[in-house]
C-alpha cells in the first residue's frame, strides 16, 4: 500500500477499527517508518477522535418526559373521545384527495351509463336520416323512372323525343 | 442492548403510557444527545427529542421485531434531527454566506469569555461539529460519539456503507483544516 492508501484508511477504517489484523498490521508497519503518515495518524488521535470520545453527555431536561407525556395524552384523549357521528365526519372530511378520486370515478361512470347512449342514439339518428335523404334521393332519381335507363330499358332521349 | 422486552413494547403500541414510559427512560439519554450533537443547539434537541418520542408512540404499531428498537430510534432521531439542522441551514444562508457565517462564530468564540474548563470543551466541540455538513456530522456523531459501526450507521442513514465511509473521511479532513488554522492563529484547540 502506499502513503495515499494508508492515509485513507488511517481517516477512516484504521481509526474506527474496521479493519483486519493483516491490514493493521500493515498499517503499523508503514507507519513505524513514514513521517508522514505518523504525523496524521497523531492529528487524527488529537483532532477527530479524542474530542469526541471525550465529550460530555447532556442530561436530558426533566420537563421533558412531561412534554411528551402530555402530547400523547392529549392525542389518546382526542381519539377516545371524539364521539360516533364525530369520526365518520372526521372520516369523511379528512382523505380529501381519496374523496376527489371517487367524485372523479362516479362521474365518469355517470358519462359512461347516461351520456354515451345519448351520443351513439345521436348517430343512429344521423344515420337513419341520411338513408332517408339517399331514399328520397332514390324516388327522385329512380322511382318515377327518370333516373336508371337500363331499370326500364328506355332512353331518356325516347322520353323526351 | 436496551434491556427492553417484546411485551413492554407490544403494551405500549397498545397504549399503555407507564410501558412507552419505561422506553423513554432506558433511550431518551442517547436520543437527546444525538440531536443535540446534530443541530447544535440544547432548545433544538429538545424539540427534535419531543417529536421523536411522539413519533414513536404512533408508530410503535408498526415497528417490525426484526430490526432492532435502538437502530429504528436512531433513524427517527438522525432523520427528524438533519432535517431540524438542514432547514437552519438553510435559513442561514438565506441571509449571510456560509463562510461569513462560519468566520462571525469562530471569530464570537475567540471573543467570550470562559469561566470554567468545561464550557470551554463544550464550545470547542459545538465549534468543531458545526465546521461540519449535517450528514458528515451525523456520521461522525453517531461513529465517535455514539460509537455505532460503520454498518450501523449505514443501516441507521438507509445508505451505502462507502457513503459513510466517504463521509467520515471529508468530516475528519475539515477537521484537522479547523486544528491547523487554530494552531496558524495561535489558539489552543
Amino acid at each position: 500500500m502506499n502513503c495515499k492508501e494508508i492515509q485513507d484508511l488511517i481517516l477512516t477504517d484504521y481509526a474506527d477499527n474496521e479493519v483486519t489484523g493483516a491490514v493493521r498490521r500493515q498499517v503499523q508497519e508503514h507507519i513505524a517508518v513514514c513521517p508522514a503518515c505518523r504525523t496524521l495518524e497523531a492529528s487524527v488521535c488529537d483532532a477527530a477522535l479524542r474530542p469526541l470520545q471525550e465529550a460530555p453527555k447532556a442530561e436530558v431536561p426533566p420537563h421533558l418526559w412531561w412534554q411528551i407525556k402530555s402530547a400523547v395524552q392529549t392525542r389518546q384523549e382526542r381519539r377516545a373521545g371524539v364521539p360516533v357521528l364525530e369520526r365518520i365526519r372526521h372520516l369523511l372530511a379528512m382523505p380529501r384527495p381519496a374523496f376527489a378520486f371517487s367524485t372523479v370515478v362516479v362521474l365518469l361512470a355517470f358519462g359512461l351509463l347516461f351520456v354515451r347512449p345519448y351520443f351513439s342514439g345521436g348517430t343512429e339518428r344521423r344515420q337513419l336520416a341520411e338513408l332517408a335523404i339517399e331514399d328520397q334521393i332514390d324516388y327522385f332519381a329512380y322511382g318515377n323512372g327518370w333516373g336508371d335507363n337500363d331499370a326500364l330499358d328506355v332512353g331518356i332521349e325516347e322520353i323526351f323525343s | 442492548m436496551l434491556d427492553i422486552t417484546r411485551a413492554t413494547i407490544e403494551q405500549a403500541a397498545g397504549g399503555d403510557i407507564g410501558a412507552f414510559e419505561e422506553i423513554y427512560k432506558k433511550t431518551s439519554g442517547f436520543v437527546y444527545n444525538v440531536a443535540w450533537r446534530v443541530t447544535g443547539k440544547r432548545e433544538d434537541a429538545e424539540e427534535v427529542a419531543q417529536n421523536v418520542f411522539v413519533t414513536v408512540y404512533k408508530k410503535l404499531g408498526d415497528f417490525r421485531f426484526e430490526a432492532s428498537l435502538k437502530t429504528w430510534l436512531y433513524r427517527i432521531t438522525v432523520n427528524l434531527s438533519l432535517n431540524y439542522a438542514k432547514k437552519a441551514a438553510r435559513e442561514r444562508n438565506a441571509t449571510v454566506s456560509y463562510d461569513d457565517a462560519r468566520t462571525h462564530a469562530a471569530e464570537d468564540i475567540e471573543r467570550a469569555v470562559v469561566p470554567a474548563q468545561e464550557p470551554a470543551d463544550f464550545q470547542l466541540l459545538e465549534e468543531m461539529l458545526q465546521s461540519l455538513n449535517p450528514d458528515q456530522r451525523a456520521c461522525i456523531v453517531l461513529r465517535g460519539i455514539e460509537g455505532l459501526s460503520y454498518r450501523e450507521i449505514a443501516r441507521t442513514l438507509n445508505v451505502n456503507i462507502n457513503t459513510v465511509r466517504t463521509r467520515i473521511k471529508r468530516g475528519r479532513q475539515v477537521l484537522l483544516a479547523l486544528k491547523n488554522k487554530k494552531a496558524i492563529q495561535g489558539v489552543s484547540p
